[in-house]
């Protein structure tokens, strides 16, 4: 610690900071353009200049550190005089078109000039007419730029990107991506957050409203498990844009392109405004009154003659844990089954392998796990997609000195970024894992404590592993053994490493075979769980496991030993199984795979209730009675993130016509059929779920050998490997009711390799057929060297395409990666 | 899919990349050597120099517009340099000017329409005493007049 002086006042700081970080920290204003705490100091604006004694010039703060005895002058008349011959070169340029700007009231150039009391400049120039690019999410608008640079240091320094510069110098200096024409990024929208004036702005909001007449709400971001805050902008009781604000949440006011861009999804058109029942094979608009009679007296029917396990229920990882708590206690006391579960494709591997091996129940991941590790490997996971504001956290963890290791058959963000990246065959990172142990246990790395030694089946363990030496692993995932072995030698060389996987949905690249072998890597290193990174993946996956939304588990984990409900595979895939089924919020004709049975079993069931915020492709199709949820801005509620945070969501507006909190519909319910639950308001129900008692499990470690399969292998009939999963825009239900995330990726389409699209005779927009042995769908050919030779991507979740058709529901170890063949 | 030019330039920046702290910093020599193989920093110059680097696209173009000797746009086969500063001015360099855009259609900073020739302007090359100089390409020529200029350029196809 050292003691300086600023306007008077003696102050101990820190060695290793800025003089503008500890006048802001002292609530000191000194006023800045350029300056951001995420990237490194710039200098450029020259508004932060202040007086220090003994130098005589004035020094930028954002970029000076503090000596011992520093006296500081932050406001004195020289200060002043500076700044307001800086604000007048600024103006010189910058057209002062506030009425116009949608920044007006939100602008720091028109907030500085209204206090150093210029607003015209003395100088006299011809302002400046530069063409902008175009871009779908991103308004450029060039002569409006005060030079400051910050959104280029944001893009490229902080984003990873650098899809923006300042091009040309001197007076032609402008804002632009590299060749003029277009700009296309990823649309995060950092930049428009960080600049100071209105320089880059929203297009889908441009016009809409200038900044003062806003009224800012903070809220829990509805898309991943990061969990980050979103201020939305509200005029007049509507949503009208949303923003990161810095020194908020778990993200600190960063966002990605879905939480910016896409909460318009609450003003879709498809939304349900009122409960609709199915009369004649057509759904029309009903009352509550109406459906809930109907329901109290088919339920009971239902119950009374094939008895209360032939009714089931699938949860939502988009609703609050309240909803997803009533979801529970109303099938469990009302209707008197465990048949409740969620979509079992993703996360609920985690959840198996976490239990299997760890003897957990649940393992949180931790946002700034990555940051204190000297080497990360990160398994075919594209992170900046699924999770892009932790995805950040491996770009700052790179640009700290951590080693990156990337193992992927796609070009990712991460990729591009890492120190080393393999291009493995699609779905073998489970064998990717065993060779590292094998290798570990080669070199007498492994069992580095006494958990490590003492777990059980270790010696099935090693025996599994002496199959995997680096040859035999090179050959499964077709690499270079030279190369593999490096990267091992990197890893294996770490002190502190850290293992990361994603498991969504909509990824079918890594299995439970791959959770596990992670599993067993991280304890046979000695490392332990907190080495392995696997985020829940919506923005509630973490909550509603917690909530009980599982055949096996009451809230809080507590494991029912005596009569497990049926899960996903039983009530969707086996026909008779089950008779009636409530879904809350999933779209399983869309999301779901194995299409051609799922819909199998759908038509023969007697009563379907399809509980959303939207009209989906299921309840068009197969709802008997369709009832309409409010929207995440609608209610008040709780998410968990993937780290086990609890975060209040908070009701922003009113919700669309009769569209009632989901929690709400199951009281109501329960009334209904004469058997009330309790929790009549929202705080009872709250202080329930305050009560669960967490049983997290007691740790235990145990291996868990599994070998390397492949599920559907290729061969010459159906030779690619079709991968899927999410981009960057799209991640499912919401992202695809967003109308301006729609406005980018609005159809379907595959990946595929350059040799292999000329192989197969394919150009860029062909549309093409992609077969599986289970069923077809069409769709359209982007040529990409994103992907290498062999296999193809296709992002699920895009409407019309009938892309699940092609999958299997599978409950095995491997990745479900299918074979499949194109042709135009 | 590799042409000769890519591979040029990818050769270079891993040839570089070694005498730098860090990849970035091989950008400017790659720009002047992606110069060389493309005549000017042109978008395949920039697409390549990107791939190789791994620094975004924009960040390149923002380095080769910041620096004035980059060529950043299409030149001819030979690029003349003409000092038009005081002393060469007074000894006739403007009339050496009009002279070559009535003979070549030439306007400083323009190219021939057949490509053989682009012209600048440059400041003093410190040839005052036996002004007006000129550079072509890389060769020097001084004590110009309306005859030898045109014979000088004629070596120049």
């Amino acid at each position: 610690m050292i003691t300086i002086t600023i306007d008077g006042k003696k102050v101990e700081v820190e060695k290793d900071t800025t003089l503008l970080q500890i006048a802001l920290a002292k609530d000191i204003d000194i006023p800045h353009l350029c300056w951001d705490d995420r990237i490194r100091p710039f200098g450029g604006c020259r508004l932060c200049v202040v007086e220090v004694e003994g130098y005589d010039r004035l020094l930028s703060a954002c970029s000076t550190p503090p000596e011992n005895g520093m006296v500081i002058y932050t406001n004195s008349e020289a200060v002043i005089n500076a700044r307001k011959a800086v604000l007048d070169m600024l103006l010189i340029h910058h057209p002062l078109d506030c009425p116009v700007c949608d920044k007006a009231g939100n602008c720091k150039l028109q907030d500085l000039a209204y206090k150093y009391g210029s607003t015209e400049s003395a100088f006299k120039e011809e302002k400046k007419h530069a063409v902008s690019a175009e871009s779908p999410f991103i308004e450029l608008n060039p002569n409006r730029c005060i030079l400051c640079g910050k959104c280029v240091r944001v893009c490229w320094e902080h984003q990873g990107v650098g899809a923006i510069n300042l091009i040309d110098k001197g007076f032609n200096t402008k804002i632009s991506p590299a060749f003029q024409e277009v700009l296309d990024c990823e649309f995060c929208g950092q930049c428009v957050d960080a600049c100071p004036v209105g320089a880059l702005g929203s297009k889908p909001f441009k016009y809409m409203s200038l900044a003062w007449f806003l009224e800012e709400r903070d809220n829990i971001c509805p898309y991943c498990s990061v969990g980050c805050t979103i201020t939305l902008n509200v005029r007049e009781r509507r949503i009208i844009s949303a923003k990161g604000v810095k020194n908020k949440g778990v993200n600190n006011g960063d966002l990605c392109g879905r939480g910016r861009y896409g909460v318009d999804f609450v003003y879709a058109a498809n939304r349900l405004t009122t409960p609709l029942i199915r009369e004649n094979g057509m759904l029309r608009q009903s009352t509550w009154d109406e459906v809930m009679q109907y329901l109290s007296i088919h339920l009971r029917k239902i119950i009374k003659t094939k008895g209360p396990d032939s009714i089931g229920a699938i949860g939502s990882p988009r609703c609050t844990i309240e909803d997803n708590y009533m979801l529970q206690k109303f099938m469990r006391s009302v209707i008197g089954t465990n048949n409740i579960d969620s979509d079992r494709f993703g996360y609920a591997k985690i959840q198996q392998a976490v239990e299997m091996t760890f003897g957990l129940h649940t393992l949180p991941i931790s946002l700034n796990s990555p940051l204190d590790k000297d080497v990360l490997l990160v398994l075919e996971s594209d992170i900046t997609s699924t999770h892009p504001i932790w995805g950040l956290k491996f770009i700052e963890a790179v640009q700290k000195g951590a080693k990156l290791i990337v193992m992927d058959p796609r070009e990712t963000k991460l990729s591009k970024r890492s120190s080393k990246w393999l291009r493995i065959k699609p779905g073998t990172s489970q064998a990717i894992l065993n060779g590292i142990m094998k290798a570990a246990i080669d070199k007498g790395l492994h069992l580095k404590n006494k958990r490590s030694r003492e777990a059980g089946n270790l010696d099935a363990l090693i025996q599994l592993l002496k199959a995997y030496t680096i040859q035999q692993v090179s050959d499964i995932a077709e690499i270079c053994s030279r190369e593999f072995t490096e990267v091992i030698d990197m890893f294996l060389k770490g002190e502190r490493r850290l293992t990361a996987i994603t498991i969504g949905p909509a990824e079918n690249n890594k299995g439970l075979g791959t959770a596990l072998a992670a599993s067993n890597m991280v304890m046979l290193l000695g490392d332990g769980p907190q080495a392995l990174q696997m985020p829940a993946t919506y923005s509630n996956t973490y909550g509603m496991w917690q909530m009980g939304i599982t055949p096996d588990y009451l809230p809080g984990y507590e494991k029912i030993t005596d009569k497990p409900g049926k899960n996903i595979f039983k009530m969707l895939y086996e026909k008779g199984q089950i008779s009636a089924l409530f879904i809350i919020g999933e779209d399983p004709l869309i999301t779901y795979p194995d299409l051609n049975k799922l819909e199998e079993v759908l038509g023969s069931l007697d009563l379907i209730i399809a509980q959303d915020i939207r009209l989906t492709k299921t309840a068009e199709k197969f709802a008997h009675i369709v009832l309409p949820a409010a929207s995440w801005a609608e209610k008040e509620g709780t998410f968990i993130n993937a780290a086990g945070i609890r975060q209040k969501v908070n009701k922003i507006v009113e919700p669309a016509t009769d569209a009632t909190p989901d929690w709400k519909i199951f009281r109501n319910l329960s009334r209904a059929m004469h058997h009330p639950i309790g929790m009549d308001d929202l705080s009872a129900l709250k202080e329930k779920i305050h009560q669960i008692k967490l049983h997290i499990g007691d740790e235990k470690w145990n291996y868990v050998p599994v070998p390397y399969e492949e599920m559907d292998p290729p061969d010459d009939d159906y030779p690619l490997l079709m991968v899927s999963g999410n981009i960057m825009q799209h991640s499912g239900a919401f992202s695809v009711m967003s109308k301006s995330l729609s406005h980018v990726f609005a159809d379907s389409f595959v990946q595929i390799n350059e040799y292999d699209a000329e192989f197969f005779g394919l150009k860029d927009g062909d549309i093409v057929t992609i077969e599986s042995k289970r069923g077809q769908a069409k769709t359209k050919v982007r040529i990409s060297d994103e992907v290498s030779r062999g296999m193809v991507f296709v992002p699920l979740h895009l409407k019309d395409s009938r892309m699940s058709e092609l999958y299997v529901a599978y409950e095995g170890f491997a990745a479900p990666i299918i074979a499949v063949k194109i042709r135009k | 899919m590799e042409n000769n030019n890519v591979k040029t330039i990818r050769d270079f920046i891993e040839r570089e990349k070694k005498s730098y702290a860090s990849i970035e910093s091989t950008v400017i020599p790659a720009l002047h050597e992606a110069e060389g193989v493309y005549g000017w920093i042109s978008p395949e110059a920039i697409e390549d120099i990107s791939n190789y680097t791994g620094v975004s696209k924009a960040k390149i173009k923002g380095t080769a517009t910041f620096y004035a000797m980059y060529k950043n746009k299409p030149m001819g086969r030979h690029l003349i340099q003409l000092c038009t500063n005081v002393v060469c001015m007074v000894m006739g360099s403007e009339s050496l000017l009009s002279l070559l855009n009535e003979r070549y259609e030439l306007e400083p900073g323009g190219m021939t329409s057949d490509g053989r020739f682009s012209l600048v302007i440059m400041e003093c090359i410190g040839a005052c005493g036996t002004a007006p100089a000129m550079l072509v390409d890389a060769d020097y020529y001084d004590n110009l007049n309306e005859k030898n200029i045109f014979e000088i350029l004629d070596k120049y196809q």
